[in-house]
C-alpha cells in the first residue's frame, strides 16, 4: 500500500514512468523516429525508391547507397524509409477498424446479456477457432490479394479480442451503483452505455490495442511476404523481404534490411505498449 | 520479563510517496496483559489497522517501521523475517473483517486450517484435525467433526468468523489482533462473537486488541480503551475513565455520534404533519400487493420475496429492517422494475407499475428516487459533480442549461455542498461528501419518494450522524416520503415513524416504531431488539466498571 501514490495524475505517473523505466523511453524514440521517418520520408530519402536503375542493380551497401540496391538497382535505404508509411498505417488502421466492430459488440453484449450476448459471443468464437494467421490469409484469398483487402481482413479476425476483453468489463461495471441508479431514473440504455458504462470499461482495452500495434504490423509484413498482402509498386517492408527470396543467400542485404526495420518497429510499439499499461492500470506496479 | 504480553512504544510507520510521505501512525505506544481486552478506537483512516499490521509485522514494504514493538519478550521492530514469521500464527494471531474472503473456497476447511498447524506446530496431520475439532467445540461451532471436511461457502458469516478464531485458539497464540471482526455480520451474530472473543480472553488469558469504529462493543467488550485519530493515540485509559469522562473532544464527539436504542437525542422523527392512521385509503401513493420474486435452484426454488403487502403514505418515513438475506435490497429493486418481480403488483398514485406500463413506471421513476448504501461505487468517477447531480434533470425534463444548473447548485446547497464543488469528480470528495452528492442527485428532481438502502452502512459513525441528520432535516423541510432500508435499529428509531420487520423475504411484523420497539409480537423481532446495543447497559457498563 502506498497512500501518497494514489493520488497521483496521469501525467505525473507517466513522468515516473520516462524516470524509471528506460525501455519505454527506448520504445516511445523508437515510435516517434519511424512516426518522423514516415511523415518525411519523400524529403529525407537520398534517392526516388522506384527510380530503376540497372547499371547498379545488386550493389553492396556503400556510402552512395547505405543499404545497397535491389535486383532493380533501386535504393534499399530510400525504400525502407518509405516502407516506415504503409506499416504505421498498417498498425494503425487495423487495430482502429478492429475496435471500431469490437467495442460496439462488447458493449451490447456485456450490457445486455442473455440471449444477445449468446448470439454475439457464439459468432465471435467463430472467429477465434482459426490459427491466428490463417484466417486473414483465407479472407485475403476470397476477397483477392492486395494491401486493403489484408488490412481488412486483418481487422475482421482481430475484432473478437477485443470484443471478448471489453464485454467481461462491461459485465462488471454495470453491477455499479453509478449504473444501477441511472437505470432507476429510467434512463435510455444507450446513453448508459455510452457515458456511464464505456468510460468505466475501456483502460483493459486500449493496453490490449496498443500490446496488438506491434503484432499486426508484423501479420502484415507476413501477408505481404506470402503475397497476399500489399502488391507492387507498393514500398512494403515484407514484400521487400519476399521479392529477396531466392537472392538474398548471396545478396544478405535485400533482406537484412528491411527485416531490421520489422524487428526496430515492432520491439519499440511492444515496449511503448508495455508502458501504457503500467501507464494506465494502476494495479501493476512494476518492482522499481 | 514485563507483565505486558505486547508492548508497542513509539511506533512510526511511514509510507514514502512522491509528493509527500504519509506517516500512518505516528508515535503510538499501546500495550496488552493477559487475559485483557484492548479497543482501540477510530475511523477509517486514523492509522489503526497499520498499527496493528506492524504489530503481526506485515507492513507493506515501501512503509517503514521505527520504535519498539515487543511481543512476549521479543522485540520485532528489526527482527529478520524468520523471527517474525516464527512468532506470526504462534504468538499471535489476526482476525480480519471479512471472513468470507478470509478462506480460500476451492480448499475444505480442515485441510486448510490443520496445514496452518502442521507448519507451525510441528504436528501430523491427525494431531492438527483434532486439535481443530477441540476448538471448533470451543468456539461452539455446530458439529465440529463435520465442520472440518466443508467448504467455506457452506458456513455463514459469524460461522466463518468463529472457525478464524478458532485457528487463533488451537495456534494457543498469546495475542489476538480483532480487525473489525464484527462489522460484515448481522446484529444478532455481532453479539455471539463478541461474547465468545470476551470468554476466550477470560479462559486462555488471551491479550485481545479489538479494533472497531464502534464505541457501543467497546465498551460491551473491552477492559481499556485507546482512540486513535490521525496516527495518534490522544485518548487511552480504561472503559470507564475514557468513555465516562471523554477528555478529548474527538472522543465526544465518537461518544455523541454512536447510534443506540433509547437514546433520543433528535427530535421525534415525522411530528406533526402525516396522518398516524395507516388505514387512511386515500393517503396511501405506493402499494405493494403480493409481491413475491422468486429464483430457480437445482433444487427448486428460492423465495427472495414470499407475498410481500405494504402501502406508504405520503410524507412518511417508513423503515424496512432485515438481516442480510432477508430481502431487503430485492425488494427495492423490484419497486423500481430493476429486478422483474415473479408475482404481485405494485402501484404508483393508483396506477400500475410494471414492464409492460411504460408510461406509468417512467413516471413513477421520476418520482421515485434511490440512495445507495456505497457511495464509492454511486458516482460514475469520470464525471463532474455537475454533471452527475444535472444529471436526471438533463436526461429527464426539458430545462434549459441555465435552470438545470441552477437547480444543481440548490440541491447541492440543500445537502451542505456548495457551488464551488461543481467541476470536481468524485474522487475528490470524502465518503460522507459523496453520499450527499448522491443525495443531492436524488432530490434534484424533486421526488415524492426516496428510497435509502442503507445510506450510512459505508460512513464513519461520526459521518453517520451527520447524514442522519440531514435526512431528518430534509423529509421536515421537502416534505418528501422516505422508504429507509436498514439492519441498524438505533437509526429505525431515530429516523422513522413507522416499520416493516423483513424476515426471509417475509413481512412478520409492521407498525408504527413505538408499537413495534416497545412491544414486539415475534421471537425474531425480540432477538434483534435484544442484540442492539442500548443507551442505557451502555451507560451502566461505564459507570460501573
Amino acid at each position: 500500500m502506498s497512500a501518497a501514490d494514489d493520488e497521483l495524475t496521469l501525467s505525473e505517473r507517466a513522468g515516473d514512468l520516462i524516470k524509471h523505466n528506460r525501455l519505454f523511453v527506448v520504445g516511445l524514440i523508437i515510435a516517434v523516429s519511424f512516426l518522423l521517418i514516415a511523415l518525411t520520408a519523400s524529403w529525407i530519402a537520398p534517392h526516388d525508391p522506384q527510380a530503376i536503375d540497372f547499371d547498379t542493380k545488386l550493389a553492396a551497401p556503400s556510402s552512395q547507397h547505405f543499404f545497397g540496391t535491389d535486383v532493380l538497382g533501386r535504393d534499399i535505404f530510400s525504400r525502407v524509409l518509405h516502407g516506415a508509411r504503409t506499416s504505421l498505417l498498417t498498425g494503425v488502421l487495423v487495430v482502429s477498424m478492429a475496435l471500431l466492430i469490437g467495442l460496439p459488440v462488447g458493449l451490447i453484449a456485456g450490457y445486455y446479456g442473455g440471449r444477445v450476448d449468446m448470439v454475439m459471443m457464439r459468432i465471435a468464437d467463430v472467429f477465434l477457432a482459426f490459427p491466428p494467421l490463417l484466417l486473414p490469409i483465407a479472407i485475403t484469398a476470397a476477397l483477392g490479394p492486395g494491401l486493403y483487402n489484408a488490412l481488412m481482413a486483418l481487422a475482421v479476425s482481430w475484432f473478437p479480442w477485443y470484443a471478448r476483453i471489453l464485454r467481461s468489463s462491461v459485465i462488471a461495471v454495470k453491477e455499479e451503483l453509478f449504473v444501477k441508479s441511472s437505470q432507476a431514473m429510467g434512463m435510455n440504455p444507450i446513453r448508459i452505455m455510452l457515458k456511464h458504462v464505456l468510460p468505466n470499461s475501456t483502460t483493459p482495452v486500449i493496453v490490449q490495442a496498443s500490446m496488438d500495434f506491434g503484432y499486426t504490423i508484423l501479420a502484415a509484413a507476413s501477408l505481404s511476404f506470402i503475397g497476399m498482402g500489399a502488391r507492387p509498386p507498393t514500398i512494403e517492408w515484407g514484400l521487400m523481404i519476399s521479392s529477396s527470396r531466392s537472392i538474398f543467400l548471396e545478396y544478405w542485404w535485400t533482406a537484412f534490411f528491411p527485416g531490421l526495420a520489422i524487428f526496430i518497429l515492432v520491439w519499440g510499439a511492444n515496449l511503448l505498449g508495455d508502458g501504457i499499461r503500467d501507464l494506465l492500470d494502476p494495479h501493476y506496479k512494476d518492482k522499481r | 520479563m514485563s507483565e505486558f504480553v505486547l508492548a508497542v512504544k513509539d511506533l512510526h510507520v511511514t509510507f514514502r510517496g512522491r509528493r509527500r510521505d504519509v506517516e500512518a501512525v505516528r508515535g503510538c505506544s499501546i500495550q496488552v496483559r493477559p487475559g485483557e481486552v484492548l479497543g482501540l478506537v477510530g475511523e477509517s483512516g486514523s492509522g489503526k489497522s497499520q498499527l496493528s499490521l506492524a504489530c503481526m509485522g506485515l507492513t507493506a514494504e515501501s512503509g517503514e517501521v521505527s520504535g519498539s514493538i515487543v511481543l512476549a519478550g521479543t522485540e520485532l521492530v528489526g527482527a529478520d523475517k524468520e523471527t517474525i514469521r516464527d512468532l506470526r500464527g504462534d504468538k499471535i494471531a489476526m482476525i480480519f473483517q471479512n471472513p468470507m474472503t478470509a478462506l480460500n473456497p476451492f480448499y475444505r476447511v480442515g485441510d486448510q486450517l490443520a496445514d496452518i498447524l502442521r507448519v507451525h506446530h510441528e504436528m501430523t496431520d491427525k494431531e492438527a484435525r483434532s486439535a481443530l475439532e477441540k476448538s471448533f467445540k470451543e468456539v461452539a461451532l455446530p458439529d465440529p467433526k463435520a465442520a472440518l471436511s466443508k467448504f467455506p461457502h457452506q458456513f455463514s458469516g459469524g460461522q466463518l468468523q468463529r472457525i478464524m478464531i478458532a485457528l487463533a485458539v488451537s495456534c494457543e497464540a498469546e495475542v489476538l489482533i480483532a480487525d473489525e471482526p464484527t462489522t460484515a455480520l448481522d446484529v444478532t451474530t455481532q453479539k455471539q462473537v463478541t461474547d465468545l472473543l470476551r470468554r476466550l480472553v477470560d479462559e486462555m488469558q488471551l491479550g485481545l486488541i479489538f479494533i472497531t469504529h464502534d464505541m457501543s462493543v467497546v465498551a460491551e467488550l473491552a477492559d481499556r480503551v485507546a482512540v486513535m485519530r490521525q496516527g495518534e493515540i490522544i485518548e487511552q485509559g480504561t472503559v470507564a475513565d475514557v468513555m465516562g469522562h471523554p477528555q478529548h473532544e474527538y472522543t465526544q464527539l465518537l461518544l455523541a455520534s454512536v447510534p443506540m436504542l433509547g437514546d433520543k437525542k433528535s427530535t421525534p422523527p415525522c411530528s406533526g404533519f402525516l396522518s398516524q392512521d395507516a388505514r387512511v385509503e386515500g393517503d396511501s401513493f405506493l402499494e405493494v400487493r403480493r409481491l413475491s420474486k422468486t429464483y430457480p435452484t437445482r433444487g427448486g426454488v428460492v423465495h427472495a420475496l414470499k407475498e410481500v403487502d405494504f402501502r406508504l403514505m405520503a410524507g412518511e418515513c417508513s423503515a424496512l429492517v432485515g438481516e442480510s438475506g432477508s430481502g431487503k435490497t430485492t425488494l427495492a429493486m423490484s419497486l423500481l422494475q430493476l429486478l422483474q418481480p415473479s408475482a404481485g403488483q405494485i402501484y404508483f398514485e393508483g396506477k400500475e407499475i410494471s414492464k409492460n406500463e411504460r408510461k406509468a413506471l417512467k413516471e413513477a421513476r421520476r418520482n421515485i428516487s434511490v440512495v445507495f448504501q456505497n457511495p464509492y461505487s454511486s458516482l460514475n468517477p469520470r464525471m463532474r459533480i455537475v454533471d452527475i447531480v444535472g444529471e436526471p434533470l438533463l436526461v429527464l425534463t426539458d430545462l434549459d442549461q441555465a435552470t438545470i444548473r441552477a437547480r444543481v447548485i440548490a440541491s447541492l446547497e440543500s445537502v451542505g455542498l456548495s457551488a464551488e464543488h461543481l467541476q470536481r469528480y468524485p474522487h475528490a470528495f470524502s465518503g460522507g461528501q459523496r453520499q450527499r452528492i448522491a443525495l443531492a442527485r436524488a432530490l434534484v428532481l424533486e421526488p415524492k419518494l426516496i428510497i435509502l438502502d442503507e445510506p450510512t452502512a459505508a460512513l464513519d459513525v461520526s459521518v453517520q450522524a451527520q447524514v442522519v441528520e440531514l435526512l431528518n432535516e430534509l423529509r421536515e423541510r421537502k416534505k418528501v416520503a422516505f422508504l429507509f432500508i436498514t439492519h441498524d435499529l438505533a437509526l429505525v428509531e431515530r429516523l422513522a415513524n413507522r416499520v416493516l420487520v423483513l424476515y426471509q423475504g417475509e413481512i412478520i411484523e409492521r407498525g408504527t416504531v413505538e408499537e413495534v420497539f416497545q412491544n414486539p409480537q415475534q421471537a425474531y423481532t425480540k432477538n434483534l431488539l435484544a442484540s442492539a446495543p442500548r443507551f442505557e447497559s451502555f451507560q451502566k457498563r461505564i459507570h460501573q466498571s
